[in-house]
């Protein structure tokens, strides 16, 4: 699988808001991008019918919030964290490695990749833990299959509910506690009954809830009362649309109250619209415990060394600019984010300049919350699995024990389905 | 004619195509249920002059600088298609395709290849299952997403024989991972002529050893491993419950339904044949199958412009592309190999928000002349025959608060759940 464009690269902030009907390049019909009396007056609404507990509270200042970073294809966590000195390491990548000058060194032996610039800083601040040789028994090579294992937090292929999605099951019925970012909530945000809200991918307030003609927002209150009917699926329907008025409304008085977070001279792309708009949440004060954001085209089965250093440019410029943006507000200390990913990549390159699927990886948990330092074992690039694999020595379910129990602040056993004992990177 | 022979006709015209017009429905009650069905399968052979012609696209070897644009067309030249087709089920079995084969323009680089990719899904879906994966693997769109184009013997890309068998043909657990690796092997030397983006063979990169894939060994090459894995057991369960899935409710291989339909798939391979069994299967009508889908982000919109009789034309450049990508949605350009998914799939809060957002658009576009003139209590009842659904008590209510304003009521009907659920 090749990289993937960000939507941006084929879209352009303008003609996505146009297309959906809003703002500059409205549909063929006039009046439905220009601000009114009417649409003023429905944005004051909005701004009034939005969660009354925006400003935070005394307890919301030791309050943590816990960012999920999905990224989708299997990263290369060996060509990540880099055993640059390594002989087997040199052998098998041959020209496809990272040299010992090109890392950003952080322990003996070990540098980050190049492009991990910001994240680089942040663990010099102590506010990384990079957790080594994460996975599973029984590594599964199926892209599908092992980002389900950790979305559903289980190797059983049976469960289709994820371990926040569990918790969401079991914590109530507000749609602000958990907000997702794109059309689609992955899987570890849905559960038996209850999924996160998703919020849209753009961090210009009005693609959060339409204002504009008094007749749009006539239809939009309107929504909220049509309910409960014949089928599951079309009360589904109607529930997801009674949700999205709270939600929307909360999404736009963020998003127009901050400022986008961005870093001078990077580009974050798509990731970093996105962790942008969940660090305006977080600055607003909307009471969300856990957000989600994704990025694809980590699948590197070809010109690897390219397009992961692009890839990682865009991670770390969106993670910088989260960080550096979350800095002006102490009450938004508590902010973890965890970047992951379904599995690592095979040690081997292939001819194409690329590699297969893998197993054991890394992930990286930031926050100013966060003890920095390296856990797990570094996996042993010379001692591999019968498919040429890294082999994991940390269960990734302890890291989701210790984000759990330290960040979401919830039992883990129940949602993870046994005990996994917590790391104490928090 | 009972109303409910009628919602039986809307709930086929819903599934087996992208919807029927008003009149079309009353056609279709006229001509009796029987023969609607057979009149839609026959039009699964129908011709490929169907759809209007292709928007101007660059082929290799020449520049590929306006993808962008070509793209946004592309989009528009679908949608048109489906929208205007005479030939409803054959159309769907192409969006269908498209999702059991997801291939995305963000990793092919070539709108033409796109294109062709959808007339192949139009020639070939209807007709022998091991030909139509056959076409499939040589597809260069396909070569090219899943690097079958740079599989070659001295380091073998297990891209393509992966999913080839854990998406197109088989599912998880029906072979292994030495299968994944001596089928990656059978397929080194398949690639494309970059000269005119043609499939060719390298010969210094064919893998011209022994290899044990699915049990069988030889001297392996592509054409082998596409015989072996369609005939393999599991192929037909697999391929017949992806396809009930989006044609009447979400099944896994073992459903009985499965159990019904798979053994004829199996022995006659014939993917109109399997289509055509779907539709006169009593499973098809059943409660579950009537309330069993929500519609996909591509059957809404082009299901109401069906209904409202509009086009591309009625919308800006991009226009659609934008719309269907706010749905979750975006036409040769799935998220990734895995494709779409079902109903809750569709109904995070942010694409119910976008869905409002499309509805009022829509019905701003729509020409509303006949409901401004018309009583205003009938205005309801002329908006649910249009879309052929019936509105339940609380959806009434709401929408008569809007009887006075027919662009809003429309929207509003656009969104209520009757109309959302296929």
């Amino acid at each position: 699988m090749a990289r993937s464009f960000s939507r941006r690269d084929l879209l352009g902030n303008a003609a996505r808001l146009g297309a959906l009907g809003i703002g500059t390049v409205g549909l063929r019909a006039s009046g439905l991008g220009t601000l009114t009396d009417a649409g003023r007056l429905a944005r004051m609404l909005a701004e009034e019918r939005a969660d009354p507990s925006l400003a935070p509270s005394k307890s919301a200042l030791a309050s943590r919030k816990l960012v999920l970073g999905t990224l989708y294809g299997g990263n290369d966590g060996l060509n990540t964290l880099v055993p640059y000195d390594d002989k087997a390491y040199i052998a098998q990548r041959a020209a496809m490695r990272i040299l010992p000058n090109q890392v950003l060194p952080i322990a003996h032996g070990l540098g980050l990749h190049p492009s991990l610039i910001g994240i680089k800083a942040l663990w010099d601040a102590g506010h990384v833990a990079i957790v080594q040789g994460v996975g599973y028994p029984e590594p599964n090579l199926s892209h599908f299959a092992s980002m389900a294992i950790w979305q559903a937090a289980s190797t059983d292929a049976d469960v289709s509910t994820g371990w926040l999605g569990r918790w969401l099951d079991t914590s109530g019925a507000d749609p602000l506690r958990a907000l997702s970012i794109g059309p689609v909530v992955p899987q570890a945000l849905v559960g038996e009954a209850q999924q996160a809200s998703a919020l849209q991918d753009s961090t210009s307030p009005q693609a959060q809830q339409v204002s504009g003609s008094s007749g749009f927002q006539d239809l939009y209150e309107l929504v909220e009362t049509i309910a409960a009917s014949r089928t599951g699926l079309e009360n589904a329907v109607a529930l997801s649309g009674s949700n999205l008025v709270k939600v929307g409304n909360t999404a736009y008085a963020a998003l127009n109250k901050e400022k986008p977070l961005t870093v001078a001279n990077r580009d974050g792309g798509d990731f970093g619209n996105q962790l942008s708009v969940i660090g305006e949440c977080i600055l607003a004060g909307v009471p969300a415990k856990v957000y989600q954001a994704s990025m694809g085209g980590f699948d590197t089965h070809s010109n690897e060394l390219q397009t992961q250093a692009e890839n990682l440019s865009q991670v770390d410029a969106a993670v910088t600019a989260l960080f550096n943006g979350l800095e002006r507000d102490p009450s938004a200390a508590g902010t973890v984010l965890l970047l992951y990913t379904e599995f690592g990549r095979r040690v081997l390159a292939n001819a194409s300049g690329g590699t297969d699927h893998g197993a054991a990886n890394v992930v990286f948990v930031i926050g100013r919350a966060v003890k920095g330092g390296l856990y797990g074992d570094t996996p042993n690039v010379s001692r591999l699995d019968e498919n040429g694999n890294l082999i994991h020595n940390v269960d990734f379910r302890s890291v989701y024990a210790t984000l759990l129990e330290y960040v979401v602040e919830v039992e883990s056993a129940p949602l993870l389905d046994g005990r996994f004992s917590t790391l104490g990177f928090i | 004619m009972s109303p409910s022979e009628r919602t039986l006709l809307a709930h086929l015209y819903n599934r087996a195509g992208f919807g029927a017009t008003k009149d079309e429905l009353n056609e279709a009650e006229l001509k009796g249920w029987d023969a609607c069905v057979e009149e839609l399968i026959a039009g699964l052979a129908g011709s490929g002059g169907d759809p209007p012609p292709a928007p101007k696209m660059a082929r290799m070897p020449q520049q590929n600088n306006n993808m962008y644009n070509e793209f946004m067309e592309l989009v528009d030249w679908w949608v048109d298609t489906m929208v205007t087709t005479a030939n409803p089920l054959r159309e769907k079995l192409v969006l269908l395709l498209h999702n059991q084969f997801p291939t995305a323009i963000s990793g092919v680089g070539w709108a033409s290849m796109m294109y062709d990719q959808n007339q192949l899904f139009r020639t070939h879906g209807t007709g022998p299952f091991d030909v139509l994966m056959r076409v499939v693997s040589k597809d260069p769109a396909m070569m090219l997403w899943l690097n079958t184009a740079q599989d070659v013997a001295q380091s073998p890309n297990e891209n393509y024989a992966r999913e080839l068998m854990e998406r197109f043909t088989l599912g998880i657990g029906h072979y292994t991972q030495s299968d994944v690796h001596n089928g990656a092997r059978a397929f080194c030397g398949w690639t494309i002529n970059y000269h005119n983006g043609q499939f060719m063979l390298q010969d210094w990169a064919i893998d011209n050893n022994m290899k044990t894939f699915l049990g069988v060994t030889g001297d392996l090459d592509g054409y082998d491993i596409v015989n072996i894995v369609t005939h393999q057991p599991a192929c037909a369960p697999y391929v017949t419950s992806r396809l009930w899935s989006w044609l009447a409710y979400p099944v896994t291989p073992d459903n009985p339904v499965v159990a019904d339909l798979a053994p004829a798939f199996a022995k006659g391979l014939n993917v109109g044949d399997l289509i055509a069994s779907m539709l006169r299967h009593p499973a098809f009508v059943s409660e579950q199958a009537l309330a069993g889908l929500v519609k996909q982000p591509a059957e809404y919109i082009v299901g109401t412009m069906r209904r409202l009789g509009l086009t591309s034309k009625d919308f800006q450049q991009g226009q659609l592309d934008g719309i269907l990508a706010s749905l979750g949605q975006e036409l040769f350009n799935p998220p990734n190999v895995g494709g779409w998914g079902h109903n809750g799939y569709w109904l995070s809060t942010a694409s119910s928000l976008a869905r409002l957002q499309v509805a009022y658009g829509i019905a701003q576009v729509a020409d509303v002349s006949e409901l401004e003139e018309m009583p205003v209590w009938a205005r309801i009842e002329w908006i649910a025959n249009h879309l052929g659904i019936a509105f339940t008590e609380r959806t009434l209510e709401a929408l008569s608060v809007m009887r006075d304003y027919p662009q809003q009521l429309l929207a509003l009907a656009l969104i209520s759940p009757e109309y959302v659920v296929n």
